[in-house]
């Protein structure tokens, strides 16, 4: 017996390119605020000077993150409701309390991790304000900084896991996409912020031999967290591997994606092991930064929009253009616009900052 | 009525009333769980069945409901879909006409994840939406293994099938259900032995089917003469889209 669809409707896409980029950058945020948690944590001396590059993606994002998630609903207006109805049993109910902890923790730990840092080296006569009191804060900023961890590993769980309780859509329903969303978004940040510490702070030749040996670490999680997925699959036969190979055999665009993101893994992978073999590779690792940003924003892409092309009762795949308005094009370059005018202010800022044209020379020649 | 039989009336209610209850109360809030149910006759439990038998496919559903519920121009609460299927052996065909609404599923994935309680069950089993209160966060839409339900482009919050329960409140059919020319949607009180709906199931108990039962889901949209090719993912051609902001949802393959 064969089937062919007469009259069916197309499904619309309820998420729209939003939610690809308050994913990609709330990701981003959490696992750059982590790392820079760390050097409150742990003494020595190298996490601390990872700190400026880690402040800088996790500000940025952390800024841009929640006018993204605003935009992705439909009603904006009634955000509100988040807080006047909590519902203890939803996932993204969840989310909406776990997301101000985690960005009061944040801002809150970088504004004192700031104040010390001015009134150590000094501030911009502009900043003075910040410096004011005699109060150390470090009970506060350890405090903030706690709050921070908890609030980073909420949103990296959250993310994953109201994403991953759709049984309607096979392909996210895994365990595994919480640690791939993860760990893709660790492999994000140490590109970004392999990326600051070459071009907006300073940062060391040996800082950023520890970026890139992070961004290399967080490669080949991702790389286990795929195989995982996969050889799990395999085994138990889950419904997300199941489906995957569904559509890995019935539609080339499954295969170009599938094959693309095995290249493009296996290329960072040789790349940042490349680059890692000598002082003079260390330094263009940043050339990885936007090639591993895109690589993780495509994978937010193939998982939450690919996926809503593919018809939970219907055959084929629903044809999704990009509409050139808010809810497509603009929306997304909005927010890369966003990010963009963020970035171009908060060196200005946070401390170890590379804003002259004297030391930058200077790094230019140590970075060959 | 002597004091001992209104006590016993009396007691036999309030225990009838508690069982009621007690699966309700039983709910817990856990994650991702259903919550309890709220409005509507907790002793009433509507469903429908759809004989497919009966459908010619002539779409009056897909137009009254438009009608009456006022969804936008090329988005359906109701619709039917139409398939062409070849026996690969005869060469015969025939078409097939698949009448497609919210299942009013008793375990309904759509409710548990709606952040903001805008979407809930009544006590009747029907899954109602708060278009006031509604964010438009599209999570219902995605929890939906039927597809029932969309971000209505004219209000920007999610919108469904709901039996018409407006009219079913005013003791009236819904609207789908009083234009069918084939009597093919039957809809009523399961929880009534003698109405209707029961009396079809009934009748017709070896050949009742749901979509894709095997989610847990508990539809209450009752198939009656269904192949089994359609109960899960049609595995066949699929067919031709267009944007449904230009009115155009409807496709056909030549």
């Amino acid at each position: 017996m064969s089937i062919t669809e007469v009259i069916v409707p197309q499904q619309e896409l309820a998420w729209l390119p939003w939610a690809v980029q308050y994913f990609f950058f709330v990701g981003l945020a959490a696992t750059a605020a982590l790392i820079a948690v760390i050097g409150e944590f742990v003494r020595g001396g190298r996490w601390q000077r990872l700190q400026p590059a880690a402040f800088v993606v996790a500000i940025s994002t952390g800024i841009v993150a929640p006018v993204a998630l605003l935009a992705d609903l439909h009603q904006p207006g009634r955000f509100y409701h988040f807080y006047t109805d909590i519902t203890v049993w939803s996932w993204m109910s969840l989310g909406a309390l776990i997301l101000p902890v985690f960005l009061i923790g944040l801002f809150g730990y970088y504004a004192l991790w700031q104040r010390d840092q001015f009134r150590a080296n000094g501030a911009p006569h502009w900043l003075r304000l910040w410096t004011r009191g005699d109060w150390s804060g470090a009970w506060l900023r350890r405090g903030l900084a706690g709050m921070t961890v908890i609030g980073a590993i909420g949103v990296l769980v959250y993310t994953g896991a109201e994403v991953m309780i759709v049984e309607a859509r096979a392909l996210w329903h895994t365990e595994w996409l919480i640690v791939n969303l993860a760990a893709t978004a660790l492999m994000g940040t140490t590109a970004a912020m392999l990326y600051a510490q070459s071009r907006l702070v300073d940062g060391s030749p040996g800082d950023q031999r520890l970026t890139l040996r992070l961004f290399l670490a967080a490669l080949i999680v991702t790389g286990a967290g795929a195989a995982g997925w996969a050889v799990s699959g395999m085994l138990f036969q889950s419904v997300s591997f199941v489906e995957f190979s569904r559509l890995l055999g019935e539609f080339a665009y499954w295969q170009i994606l599938f094959g693309a993101s095995v290249l493009v893994g296996l290329a960072l992978l040789v790349g940042a092991v490349w680059m890692l073999r000598t002082p003079r590779g260390v330094a263009h690792g940043w050339w990885l930064a936007p090639f591993a940003l895109l690589a993780v924003w495509s994978f937010r892409w193939a998982v939450l929009m690919d996926v809503q092309t593919v018809p939970k009762y219907g055959a084929g795949l629903y044809p999704y253009e990009l509409p050139l308005g808010s809810d497509g094009l603009l929306g997304i370059l909005g927010i890369f616009g966003l990010w963009l005018a963020v970035m171009m202010v908060l060196p200005g800022v946070i401390a170890g900052v590379r804003n002259d044209t004297e030391s930058m020379k200077i790094n230019e020649v140590a970075h060959g | 009525m002597d004091t001992s039989r209104r006590q016993f009336l009396g007691k036999a209610a309030a225990v009838t009333a508690g069982a009621a209850v007690v699966p309700l109360a039983e709910v817990e809030a856990s994650l991702n769980s259903q919550p309890a149910r709220r409005d509507g006759d907790g002793n009433k439990r509507y469903g429908m069945a759809i004989d497919l038998r009966r459908c010619i496919g002539c779409q009056a559903c897909t137009v009254s409901c438009s009608i009456e519920n006022q969804p936008p121009i090329g988005q359906f609460r109701t619709v039917v879909h139409q398939y062409e299927v070849k026996d690969n052996q005869s060469q015969d065909t025939a078409a097939v006409m698949l009448p497609r609404l919210c299942n009013q599923c008793d375990n309904p994935p759509c409710v548990p994840v709606c952040p903001v309680q805008a979407t809930w069950q009544r006590k009747d089993g029907i899954v109602v939406v708060d278009g006031d209160q509604c964010v438009g966060c599209g999570y219902c839409v995605q929890a939906c293994p039927y597809d029932a339900r969309f971000i209505n482009h004219d209000t920007q919050v999610a919108d469904k099938c709901n039996f018409c329960v407006h009219r079913l409140e005013s003791g009236l059919l819904p609207a789908c259900v009083e234009s069918c020319v084939g009597g093919a949607r039957i809809i009523g009180d399961l929880n009534d032995p003698d109405s209707e709906i029961n009396e079809v199931l009934r009748d017709n108990h070896d050949d009742i089917k749901v979509l894709k039962p095997e989610l847990g889901t508990r539809p209450h949209v009752f198939y009656i003469g269904m192949t089994d090719a359609f109960i899960e993912r049609i595995q066949g051609e699929s067919g031709l889209w267009f944007d449904s902001e230009h009115g155009g949802v409807m496709g056909a393959m030549s």
